[in-house]
């Protein structure tokens, strides 16, 4: 990709976030919470990317990383007094160190079974969230200091959205990004290749752990209050997969596409029809699934209106 | 280090390989000599194929060494014998289906140069096979043949020394079997070795100048094509054997 | 009349034709090798013969009627049968449910029955164990069971596919001395092998193959003493422009 390619994105990368920083002062609490919680979804669809669109390991438990984070926030926050920015760190530190010590055995495995280990990972996690009451007060939950926590929450949330854009992007048009597609489209070959796939795939699922864990903990601080079930909640994972993949994974565009639309259309069926509104979600994704198998931004590639391939 | 090892590229030493209690490579030694092509070849179940995964690292071998350059890769991870400088191709094509071809080309690693200097061999290889107007189209989308020139080209993005080719001859027809054996001495010219593992005879006795045969898991003969064609221990390999009395 | 014969047949795998018009003939209690290098389209003679591939030309007739176009499990329902390359049995299924699974077309059980006798009265061996999961059987037992397999519909001429592939030489013995007496009882055989000199030896007669094109043909005698036939098999004529 030409320079100039990478500066306009960039531009309109700083266009949208100017956009997204001045709205809450303009906006309803509503529109304000949508607006994060897109946000959010943005940032969560683009790290199971990272690991199942990229390198196409498709996990079914990165709701653990996203648990952890929000624990960390509320445990430091609540019982040890930390300021909450840097238990967004903690959390993201923690869940790095956890992402390794699952990732070394289960990376293995290949398909529907790493996906099934990966759903066995996360509920693994939960389990502990209520099991270890003395670190997590198991299923009474934390609450969180009472603070006027919306706005703040809101500008982590968009920082937190426009670094992991902006990883994204990196990882993507780089020859990083290029041998994670390999190891997706043959682990064999790319071997034969020279690419070490145990230390690319660890490494792209350590990055694919990190940025949900940030992202619990600002939902944590931003709610004041979490439990295991409220936490661990398995929605998460599907909405990750399926934004990721309605809007066409294995692209840098397609998740923040997917989870924008999907997260709209979800709250527009919620408020149009409230007493079906996931028989009319269920069916707007029946419908992309079956025109746009290739999601959103694969739809395009194909029509042309988007070029092929991440490098040039 | 053995007499005359600048002569010899590669050597197997005394390789052994069980699979189950089928013990498909027995014992198996041969030097391919540097600056030439060379072919392996033997029957069907004579342990070429089991010989050709221990030198790449697919498979690891129970006994014996490889030596490359004074080391024994042996035993080494694929990744760790193309970083060594040997590259190999797939009988069957493994391009990378859903990369463009120009992305193909750059997935391979070890090559510590700039971004910039990448492309641009990329280029010039994608030019050598004539593949430039294909650089953004899906690897999935070309033709058979136009995906085994990608795969030729991209094994050769960091300019191995040794160059192991699995069937290349394989699902080809005339015309480009014609054009990768032009590419291949024309490597071999510019001081490249190459190893052919092949089923097709006229590939090997036309174009190769050393000659490896295996049967029963051990070489049982080596030497020029023309050698080869005499030899009755090959001919009775090929060909089968009357029943022993 | 030949029971089998074929005509200037060309087949295709997929968009790759591998056999450019190939003629044979085999007649009723004949043995009759196809041999030829590596690629010369053997066994992929018999898999049009099957309605397994693609057939793009020629003529392909058994016992007076058209195979072309006929799918499989009619073909052997005509009375052709089948042994494929590599030993294909239902490893996690015993000796007599791998029999049974040769005879499916069979309704009536009496003449399972018998079919089943008959092939053990044929391979002793498999009458001593028709419990034994073929899974833990060795190579020749499952070459064995395979073409007892075959042999559960009675048919009138067996295709066996590279029946001492991967088997130690002791097998490759014992299986074709099987096929020798099968031929002797009077099944008519017709077999690709990679073995030329072996399957040579007990044929009535034999093609050469190569390319997917006639080379030779004669006597299974007269094949194994040709020198050209040996000397094919490694190839290497200098091809124009090499």
């Amino acid at each position: 990709m030409a320079r100039h390619e990478h500066v306009r994105n960039l531009i309109l990368l700083g266009l949208l976030a100017l956009v997204l920083a001045a709205a809450p002062n303009q906006l309803s609490i509503y529109l304000r919470s949508f607006l994060l919680f897109t946000m959010m979804y943005v940032v969560l669809a683009l790290s199971w990317n990272i690991i199942s669109g990229f390198t196409g390991y498709t996990s079914f438990g990165h709701v653990a990383f996203y648990g952890i984070g929000a624990y960390a926030c509320a445990i430091l926050v609540a019982d040890y007094r930390w300021h909450w920015l840097a238990s967004l760190g903690a959390g993201a530190v923690v869940s790095a160190v956890v992402a390794v010590a699952i990732g070394y055995p289960v990376l293995r495995l290949k398909g529907p079974y790493f996906a099934i280990a990966m759903l066995g990972a996360a509920e693994g996690t939960r389990v502990v969230a209520t099991v270890w009451d003395s670190l997590t007060h198991g299923g009474l939950g934390i609450s969180l200091p009472s603070a006027d926590t919306s706005t703040p929450t809101y500008y982590a949330m968009l920082a937190l959205m426009v670094l992991t854009i902006v990883v994204c992007y990196v990882v993507g048009h780089s020859r990083f990004g290029i041998r994670l597609n390999a190891i997706r489209e043959d682990e064999g070959a790319a071997e034969a290749l020279g690419i070490d796939a145990t230390r690319y795939k660890l490494a792209a699922f350590v990055l694919s752990a990190v940025f949900p864990a940030v992202a619990g903990g600002i939902q944590a601080y931003k709610v004041l209050y979490i439990d295991p079930p409220g936490v661990f909640f398995v929605q998460i994972t599907i909405a990750m997969a399926l934004m990721s993949m309605l809007g066409g994974k294995g692209t840098v565009i397609g998740p923040i596409v997917g989870a924008a639309v999907l997260y709209t259309a979800q709250e527009l069926t919620w408020v149009n029809f409230p007493s079906a509104h996931l028989i009319a979600y269920g069916l707007f994704i029946i419908v992309i699934a079956r025109f746009m198998p290739r999601g959103l931004v694969g739809f395009a590639i194909d029509r042309g209106w988007v070029r092929k391939g991440m490098v040039h | 280090m053995g007499a005359g090892a600048d002569d010899i590229a590669l050597e197997v030493r005394e390789l052994h390989k069980a699979f189950g209690g089928v013990r498909a490579v027995d014992g198996c030694s041969f030097a391919v000599p540097r600056g030439k092509i060379s072919g392996l070849i033997g029957p069907n179940g004579s342990g070429k194929t089991t010989t050709f995964n221990l030198l790449t690292g697919v498979v690891t071998p129970d006994a014996g060494q490889v030596l490359y350059r004074g080391a024994d890769i042996a035993g080494l991870k694929p990744f760790q014998v193309f970083r060594r400088g040997i590259t190999r191709t797939f009988q069957v094509t493994r391009i990378f289906r859903e990369m463009t071809v120009f992305e193909n080309m750059l997935s391979v690693t070890g090559l510590d140069v700039p971004d910039r200097a990448a492309r641009a061999r990329a280029d010039e290889l994608l030019a050598l096979v004539n593949l430039t107007h294909l650089r953004t189209e899906y690897g999935g989308r070309l033709s058979y043949g136009q995906q085994k020139l990608l795969e030729f080209a991209r094994a050769l993005m960091t300019d191995p020394d040794l160059i192991l080719l699995d069937e290349p001859a394989a699902g080809v027809n005339r015309t480009l079997l014609q054009h990768l054996l032009d590419h291949i001495h024309r490597l071999q010219e510019s001081g490249k070795t190459i190893l052919i593992v092949e089923h097709d005879m006229n590939v090997i006795m036309n174009h190769c100048e050393r000659i490896f045969v295996m049967d029963y898991g051990v070489k049982i003969a080596e030497g020029l094509p023309a050698e080869i064609r005499r030899d009755e221990r090959v001919i009775e390999a090929y060909f089968g054997r009357r029943r022993q009395r | 009349m030949a029971l089998l014969e074929l005509r200037d047949v060309e087949a295709a795998y997929g968009s790759i034709q591998i056999l450019h018009g190939v003629s044979l003939h085999v007649n009723p209690g004949e043995v009759v090798a196809v041999i030829g290098p590596n690629g010369a389209g053997k066994s992929t003679t018999f898999k049009v013969v099957m309605g397994f591939i693609t057939h793009l030309g020629g003529e392909i007739v058994f016992d007076g009627k058209s195979l072309v176009g006929q799918r499989p499990n009619r073909v052997l329902g005509l009375g052709l049968g089948y042994v494929p390359q590599g030993r294909v049995v239902f490893t996690q299924m015993t000796v007599r449910e791998n029999l049974e699974m040769g005879a499916y077309l069979e309704r009536d059980r009496a003449k399972l029955q018998q079919s089943m006798d008959y092939v053990f009265s044929l391979f002793p061996r498999l009458g001593e164990r028709p419990r034994q999961l073929a899974g833990t059987m060795s190579g020749g037992e499952q070459q064995m069971l395979s073409m007892g397999r075959a042999l559960m519909m009675h048919p009138r001429m067996m295709m066996l596919d590279e029946p001492s592939l991967g088997l130690s030489p002791r097998f490759v013995d014992e299986v074709f001395d099987k096929i020798v007496e099968l031929a002797r009882g009077g099944l008519t055989v017709m077999l690709v092998e990679q073995n030329a000199a072996r399957a040579l030896e007990i044929s009535n007669r034999g093609y050469v193959l190569e390319l997917g094109r006639n080379r030779f043909e004669g006597t299974g005698r007269d094949l194994l003493a040709n020198p050209e036939v040996r000397r094919m098999y490694l190839g290497g004529e200098a091809r124009p422009g090499a």
